[in-house]
């Protein structure tokens, strides 16, 4: 039941407001609960146990913590156990085929090796998602930034939380436990509001991303077929795809939250503005980077050997190499991590080490930047020099989006080959574009909905609060943009006959 | 003081509260109300529309309701129902050419139960059929799971608003727009050839029982019903197909329809009879007939449709356009089962 869907917008989400209002406050977080947990059953059926066998778990742990906490050792050994366990059945259920896999490779050269069967294992929805979220929060018990949760409620609520389940956004303890189980009234404003985000990220997610499905899955598929132009359409085609999908997605999800009056965090700050690609990954799925940052940047930044390592360079080599070293030693685990979490396949991995070289290279780069403004007076500020670097961003980021959807690290390295073949605008104007499954009246809408979107984010980006400006008018102007917005998506949305219906990417890592 | 003061604070507070509930409950029942009309306006709009379009580029699957509203009223004698099974199983310009008696293939690509009840709705608003002839392959079309709930519901709510399902009906603005596509009264052609393979296990002899969903089956029984209030006689019929049937199936299918008391006809087990031959009879190795297995099949099905005394129209002047159609309907039958026959096995 993906939240586009309209069993989840007609039927769940309304039947969650309803029970949840008619019920008393002190009772609305066991209906939150029950709904949580009755999505997950209705995704996942009997793989619910995965979820509340972690729910448990992270709950006693977590307790068993915080009593020991003068114990050191035990309260490490705990944790430790805790993460492992986790991390454990997340490697188990995601991994185990892919490291059979690896171990079948590198064994078909030797004589007598007997090929290891591939397993058949179910993978419960979110189980990245909340694995992520139990781990965050038995951290910060051991670190002692927060009290173990008495509540199990709450504890339950924060790892399965409906609107959450299939996407994220990766919640820390202290950006939503709380809210959860708070059981304030529904209010007209988070209805209206909550049921306009909905309806803002439909429309991103409809009109946009499953209209370039069809385009998407026919470069991806027949890649041989393609290349220069059209190999750089795929990438830019699947980065604004992804953006719509998972930004409508998550609105969808943010607006089902405020519905309840629960503020989730944000994912998504104007990506496609960024002019950096640590910026980018500053405003592209955020709360997977806040995560990084926190428990393992950090963590790994003020380990003993960062400091030591620092420590040592700084005397015998100086400041600089000392900076480059520490980072390329926090950036590496986070990112080989951002490559792996994404799932067990070679262009994920790839796809990770290409932003550790990306933003260690930003980093080694700096006194060369530094330089190049003193000469030429530049300053990212400067409007000419700004959007050069906007530019620039998004050919990381297409290309990079280009190897992350490919069939593989081979088909993504035979793209990436491809897109310097044959480089002229030739086949896009005879009529390349025509032959992805979509006509001229797609394009309109995909155009005219991404120009539409780019006003919205370019609004944002100046911090204008379009949504609050529209409200503060009178009521037809609000009232005719709500319409607007909804026949926007009843007439050219892409669904009913001729359209394939897409799944939630994000649900699938 | 104090206390009545608050207390009078409070209460005020309370009624204030109560009125912005009130005036935001009203503001929602306008709004709703005003977006139902807009839905309703609109929905009439493309409903128009498609009423008289049967572009297939822009209609894609709904392109056969409007060919059967274009058929004159009450002209309808078998109606036939069901997936992709029915429009290449039962051709009716053949069923025409040795019988004369008058049928309607209303058969969508994957069509749900929900959208088979729609259909006939929509086909008893001209059409007074004696017959209402159901492909069962639908029967087994997944109605437990939530995407078979989502299906049924989208169904329902495209019926109540047309807009949902017409949507796209934008895309021919300023467009040519081919509305002379011929479609032999819901007959699907096809020339293509693929051999099923090994068909040793096709209806091989077993005796469990594949049941037939509860939804499912309550849908049968509304358009059993709706048949009966219609005058209809309503006959299930599994159309020889060795990718989609089996005999567990067949089980299935055959305690339904005798707990329904509806006559059940299962072609799968007449095979030999028909003579099905499945290295050349089927154009996707076994999925639905080409050409030279809906042949076979339509003879058959104009043998038994025979035996319920259907009138014979074909010298009926008002169908004098029926004799025309089957012959340039013959004309290509003959050729593609002539190519099909020389077709060597694949």
């Amino acid at each position: 039941m993906g939240y586009n869907e309209l069993s989840y917008l007609l039927l769940f989400l309304p039947a969650a407001l309803i029970v949840y209002q008619v019920t008393p406050a002190r009772y609305r977080k066991f209906v939150l609960l029950a709904f949580s947990w009755l999505y997950f059953f209705l995704c996942s059926r009997l793989l619910i146990f995965y979820l509340l066998g972690t729910t448990v778990g992270v709950y006693l742990l977590a307790i068993a913590m915080y009593r020991v906490q003068e114990a050191a050792s035990r309260k490490k050994l705990l944790c430790a156990a805790g993460v492992a366990g986790l991390f454990g059945v997340l490697l188990y259920v995601k991994y185990t085929n892919f490291f059979i896999r690896v171990l079948n490779q590198l064994g078909a050269g030797n004589s007598g090796w007997q090929e290891i069967p591939a397993v058949k294992i179910l993978v419960p929805i979110g189980i990245s998602y909340y694995t992520l979220e139990a781990v965050g929060y038995l951290l910060e018990v051991y670190w002692g930034r927060q009290k173990a949760e008495r509540s199990f409620v709450r504890v339950a609520l924060f790892l399965s939380f409906f609107p959450q389940t299939m996407e994220g956004p990766i919640a820390r303890w202290q950006d939503t436990a709380m809210q959860l189980t708070e059981g304030h009234g529904l209010t007209s404003e988070n209805l209206r509001d909550g049921s306009v985000r909905i309806l803002w990220g439909l429309f991103k997610k409809m009109l946009i991303a499953d209209r370039l499905n069809t385009a998407v899955n026919a470069l991806f598929t027949n890649y041989t077929q393609y290349q220069g132009a059209m190999t750089a359409v795929s990438g830019i085609f699947y980065a604004l795809q992804l953006y719509m999908e998972f930004s409508g997605v998550v609105d969808i999800i943010l607006g089902s939250a405020q519905m309840f009056g629960i503020r989730l965090p944000e994912n998504f700050r104007q990506p496609f503005f960024s002019q950096t690609a640590s910026e980018f990954w500053r405003r592209w799925h955020i709360t997977l980077g806040v995560w990084c940052k926190t428990y393992l940047f950090y963590p790994v930044t003020t380990s003993r050997l960062t400091m030591r390592w620092n420590r040592f360079a700084r005397k015998k080599c100086g400041k600089y190499v000392a900076r480059i070293g520490v980072t390329a030693i926090a950036l590496t685990p986070v990112w080989l991590f951002n490559g792996l979490w994404h799932g067990p396949q070679w262009n994920y991995i790839f796809y990770g080490i290409y932003y550790l070289v990306l933003l260690w290279l930003e980093e080694v780069l700096v006194p060369v930047k530094k330089a190049f403004y003193e000469k030429t007076g530049f300053s990212s500020s400067h409007t000419f020099w700004h959007l050069f670097r906007i530019l620039r961003t998004w050919i990381i980021i297409f290309t990079g989006e280009m190897f992350f959807r490919a069939a593989g690290l081979r088909a993504g390295l035979e793209m990436f080959r491809r897109l310097f073949q044959g480089v002229h605008l030739s086949a896009i104007r005879e009529g390349g574009l025509l032959q992805l499954g979509l006509d001229r009246m797609d394009y309109r809408v995909i155009v005219l909905g991404t120009a539409a979107v780019f006003v919205y984010d370019l609004m944002k980006e100046r911090k204008v609060p379009v949504w609050e400006a529209i409200v503060q008018k009178r009521k037809a102007v609000s009232w005719t943009l709500v319409y607007c917005l909804i026949f926007a998506i009843v007439l050219f949305g892409a669904y009913g006959p001729g359209y394939q219906k897409v799944d939630l990417i994000y649900a699938g890592f | 003081m104090i206390d009545m003061a608050d207390g009078n604070t409070l209460g005020t507070e309370s009624r204030a509260e109560k009125r912005g509930k009130k005036s935001a409950g009203r503001q929602a029942a306008v709004f709703f109300l005003i977006l139902f009309l807009m839905l309703c306006l609109s929905s009439a709009l493309f409903y128009r529309v498609a009423a008289s379009m049967t572009d297939s580029a822009y209609m894609k699957r709904n392109t056969i309701k409007t060919v059967l509203l274009r058929e004159e009223p009450y002209t309808i004698d078998v109606l036939v129902l069901g997936d992709s099974e029915s429009y290449t199983t039962f051709s009716p310009l053949q069923v025409w050419m040795g019988s004369g008696i008058s049928s309607f293939v209303a058969g969508q690509s994957a069509q749900t139960m929900s959208e088979a009840r729609t259909m006939l709705d929509i086909a008893l608003e001209h059409q007074k059929p004696k017959v209402v002839l159901m492909e069962t392959n639908m029967l087994y079309r997944d109605t437990v799971s939530l995407k078979g709930i989502q299906d049924s519901f989208y169904e329902r709510a495209a019926v109540l608003f047309p807009v949902f399902r017409y949507h796209n009906l934008w895309k021919a603005l300023g467009q040519k727009v081919n509305n002379d596509g011929e479609y032999w009264k819901g007959y699907e052609v096809h020339k293509g050839v693929k051999s099923c393979g090994n068909t040793d296990h096709y209806m091989e002899a077993d005796s469990t029982v594949k049941q037939v969903s509860s939804v499912n089956s309550r849908i049968l029984s509304e358009i059993r019903q709706k048949c009966e209030d219609a005058g209809a006689k309503l006959i299930l019929y599994s159309g020889p197909s060795t990718v989609n049937y089996s005999m567990d199936k067949h089980n299935g299918i055959a305690q339904l329809a005798k707990e329904q008391n509806i006559p059940y006809l299962d072609l799968n087990l007449k095979a030999k009879e028909l003579g099905m031959d499945w290295n050349r009879d089927s154009f996707d190795g076994g999925d639905h007939l080409n050409d030279a297995g809906s042949w076979k099949v339509s003879m058959y099905l104009t043998r038994y449709l025979k035996t319920l005394h259907l009138p014979d129209h074909r010298e009926d002047p008002a169908y004098s356009d029926w004799n025309d159609n089957a012959q340039s309907f013959l004309k290509i039958i003959r050729a593609n089962i002539m190519e099909i026959q020389k077709t060597k096995q694949t």
